[in-house]
């Protein structure tokens, strides 16, 4: 399912998921329209446009929030911005970051990206902006948790805390899976997280972390 | 008494006079300042004067046999009321009371005259002896203007002058010299009679009708201090006394004495009453008339405190007039009310027609120096009220038309931003994803030379590349021209999305309470936003600390800084005084401390609902 008010766009991107194996089982212009198809489909997830008609501020938001109202964690929501804002994206992700992603919209050009955030907001996981991780962990870049990250760490991190998995990671930092296991368990060791083996899950601890 | 007939009196007088100050703070009386020449002419005729009444007293004292004291007594009569009038020309030279005073002395002296041994002169002052009652009586009536105010009372002066008149011509011509009754004159040369029968009859009736006109001259100023209120009766008091003694003594002396030939006083003491009458007649009128200047000294006083309240004009006006009834009509009533018996209208004109209407005590029209000075106090007012409603109308004409300014330049930027993101940027990424598009597509075709793909495949990664840079800037001016975050979070979100992006170490502590308006929110943030750029750039500080603290009716963010300071606000750069500019189209303000031992402050306030 994809929301955007620029058609052109949006059969681009849809264009591009299909291309990536994906379905998109329709298409929307506004957030009301958005929401009936919604609820006449019941889609895995829904990637949607921040700024849409009428008044082209966060009705994206607020349609994204009112689908995790109704129907939870089972239609994952993928929200994508013409910029980021780290306060937009804090607010999407605090309360549960599972089938949650908030992603710049240029992420569009780089198709692998996109694609693989939209499997992974369906299958329950997180998708945060590099942009949005990158600001959280400057707030935090005082803390004597974070300055005893070695910088491989730190890169580590921020790769999880954009919610991928161990073999995203891995293949994005060019390790080993098992290296990716062990420096997370150093690092969560470091921050004074208990170790968690379920991939979401530790996302959540690690945002809440870096909220502080 | 004896103590008044003294030498010095004129100058007591006038030096009393000069110490007088009006009540409550002392006020610059207006001074005329006679030019050099007229104290040389002064000067001059004083020596004449001098001179003259030496040899006066002289001839007198050997002619008719007087003792020193009794010419010295004489002069001084006469020499009183010159020396008032004088003094009254000194500081108040548009009032014609001077000459009045002047002519009432000058012609004190003739009857002196009738004492000297040559026949035609002696004849002089023997005829005109009694002729300064009538400057006395003119004086008494025209006080305080020196204009006679009712036609009345130029019958009565007419009536007077008739009498005087009728006795000098009867003196000229009926008196059979001599007969001891004054002239030390052998002969009357304009003389065509035989015996002084009809000059007996006439000089026998003519102290009773002085007697009755100087009466009537009494009862027209008590008619007159009857009508006045406050500062005319203040003013007439003295004046009143005296012409009733004047008048009194008249009488005695005149039908009393001489007619009735009843004498309680011996003739010498009775001189020296006269004497001291005139003296404190002449002086009662010269502290009348200060009395008129106190008030208009007063009025320059109550100009001073007036401004554009009616009330308080009301009240300032009646406390420098001393008239506490009077009122002042608004000038656009069309009807000038008809005056109460002793009150009197006075309509002030403006340029533009009349200003307003005043209704005051009668007495206030005696001196028209006042009412022209009220009527420039309440022109001034009148004008200064019109002048600062008509700057207050600008003003805020002025600051509606800045803030119409600074929320349309708002919406633009607001406009831009938009356009920006939703048209300029959904382009240029729509552009790049067909550009992806295609080259998928060329890739999923058959193609059996696969280099040229190659070079396509490069080109096109290439030209995505060079749109997702381009995207990147529209995104940072898109920013730079209106942080969208503003309009979808408002300032506190707004301001930690500053912080997030500084590349500063930025302690925060942010609580804004209240939302301000879209525009100052806006002029807040960008100020912020300099103060921040300004501070990577200049102050090499290791701590900086953003403040913001909603207060009621207001926001207050202080930027602080550890870094080296004294930071003039000419160098902080052209950015923060537009802001200044911008902080203060919506009513707020700026103020930056940078003292040169370090540390720099900047300060923001403002306004919400």
């Amino acid at each position: 399912m994809l929301a955007d008010d620029s058609v052109l766009l949006r059969a681009g991107i849809a264009e591009l998921l299909r291309l990536d194996g994906l379905d998109v089982v329709g298409e929307a212009g506004t957030a009301d329209e958005l929401l009936e198809q919604v609820r006449a489909t019941v889609p895995d997830v829904v990637v949607v446009d921040v700024r849409m008609p009428p008044t082209h501020t966060v009705e994206g938001l607020v349609a994204a929030r009112r689908i995790r109202q109704q129907w939870g964690s089972a239609v994952g929501i993928l929200v994508l911005s013409q910029y980021v804002e780290t306060r937009h994206a804090v607010e999407l992700l605090a309360e549960a970051p599972d089938g949650i992603g908030y992603l710049l919209k240029d992420k569009v050009l780089r198709p692998e990206d996109l694609g693989e955030a939209v499997r992974r907001v369906g299958s329950g996981g997180s998708a945060l902006d590099p942009s949005v991780v990158s600001h959280l962990l400057r707030r935090r870049r005082d803390d004597a948790g974070l300055t005893s990250l070695t910088p491989r760490e730190r890169d580590v991190l921020a790769l999880v805390a954009e919610g991928r998995s161990n073999r995203s990671v891995a293949a994005t930092l060019f390790l080993s899976e098992k290296t990716v296991e062990s420096a997370i368990t150093r690092i969560f060791d470091k921050l004074g997280l208990g170790e968690d083996p379920a991939a979401h899950r530790r996302v959540r601890a690690v945002l809440t972390w870096l909220q502080g | 008494m004896a103590a008044v007939g003294a030498g010095p009196t004129l100058d007591r007088m006038t030096a009393r006079a000069s110490e007088a100050t009006p009540r409550g703070r002392p006020v610059p009386v207006p001074r005329v300042t006679p030019s050099t020449r007229g104290y040389t002419l002064a000067a001059a005729l004083a020596c004449a004067a001098a001179v003259g009444f030496g040899l006066y007293a002289e001839e007198g004292r050997r002619a008719l046999g007087r003792s020193w004291d009794v010419a010295l007594l004489d002069l001084i009569a006469g020499l009183v009321f010159v020396g008032a009038g004088a003094a009254v020309f000194l500081w108040r030279p548009a009032n014609r009371c001077w000459w009045l005073l002047v002519a009432s002395g000058a012609t004190w002296f003739l009857g002196t005259l009738a004492g000297v041994g040559y026949d035609d002169l002696a004849m002089v002052g023997f005829v005109t002896i009694s002729w300064h009652y009538y400057f006395l009586a003119h004086l008494l009536l025209a006080f305080p203007t020196g204009r006679l105010p009712a036609r009345r009372d130029v019958v009565l002066l007419a009536a007077i002058a008739a009498v005087l008149t009728v006795k000098s011509l009867v003196r000229l011509l009926l008196y059979v010299p001599p007969d001891g009754t004054g002239c030390q004159c052998a002969q009357n040369r304009f003389t065509g009679v035989d015996d002084g029968r009809w000059y007996n009859l006439a000089e026998a009736t003519f102290p009773w009708v002085i007697s009755v006109l100087f009466a009537l001259v009494v009862a027209e100023v008590v008619v007159r201090w009857a009508h006045s209120s406050g500062a005319g009766r203040r003013m007439l008091t003295p004046v009143l006394i005296m012409s009733a003694a004047v008048a009194a003594q008249i009488a005695y002396s005149q039908v009393i004495r001489q007619e009735l030939a009843w004498a309680v006083v011996r003739s010498q003491d009775l001189f020296v009453l006269v004497v001291g009458l005139r003296a404190i007649a002449a002086y009662s009128i010269v502290v009348g008339l200060r009395r008129t200047g106190q008030a208009r000294a007063a009025m320059a006083g109550a100009v001073s405190e007036l401004d554009a309240d009616p009330a308080r004009l009301t009240a300032a006006l009646r406390s420098a007039l001393e008239d506490p009834s009077l009122e002042v009509l608004p000038a656009s009533s069309d009807a000038v009310p008809s005056p109460p018996p002793g009150r009197a209208v006075t309509v002030i004109e403006g340029d533009h027609g009349p200003l307003a209407a005043l209704i005051h005590d009668e007495a206030l029209l005696e001196d028209p120096g006042l009412i022209s000075a009220v009527t420039a106090a309440i022109r001034l007012t009148t004008d200064n009220e019109r002048l600062r409603r008509e700057l207050q109308e600008r003003l805020d004409e002025l600051a509606a038309s800045r803030v119409r300014i600074i929320t349309a330049a708002d919406a633009e930027r607001r406009r831009i931003e938009r356009d920006l993101h939703d048209g300029t940027q959904q382009r240029l990424i729509s552009i790049a994803l067909q550009l992806r598009l295609a080259l998928a597509r060329a890739e999923d075709a058959e193609d059996p030379n696969g280099r040229r793909s190659l070079g396509l495949d490069f080109a096109v990664r290439t030209a995505v590349e060079e749109l997702a840079g381009a995207v990147g800037e529209v995104r940072a001016l898109a920013r730079g021209i209106h942080p969208a975050i503003l309009t979808d979070a408002g300032l506190q979100a707004a301001l930690e999305s500053l912080v997030d992006r500084s590349t500063l170490n930025i302690r925060t502590d942010l609580d804004v309470a209240v939302e301000p308006s879209a525009g100052a929110a806006s002029a807040a943030y960008f100020c912020v936003s300099e103060a921040l750029t300004n501070i990577a750039k200049h102050a090499h500080a290791s701590d900086v600390v953003l403040q913001a603290r909603g207060r009621p009716g207001a926001v207050e963010i202080t930027i602080a800084d550890d870094g080296v300071g004294g930071a003039a606000e000419t160098e902080l750069g052209s950015g923060l005084s537009g802001m200044r500019d911008r902080l203060a189209a919506v009513g707020g303000s700026l103020t930056v401390e940078s003292p040169a031992s370090g540390g720099t402050r900047v300060r923001v306030v403002v306004p919400c609902a």
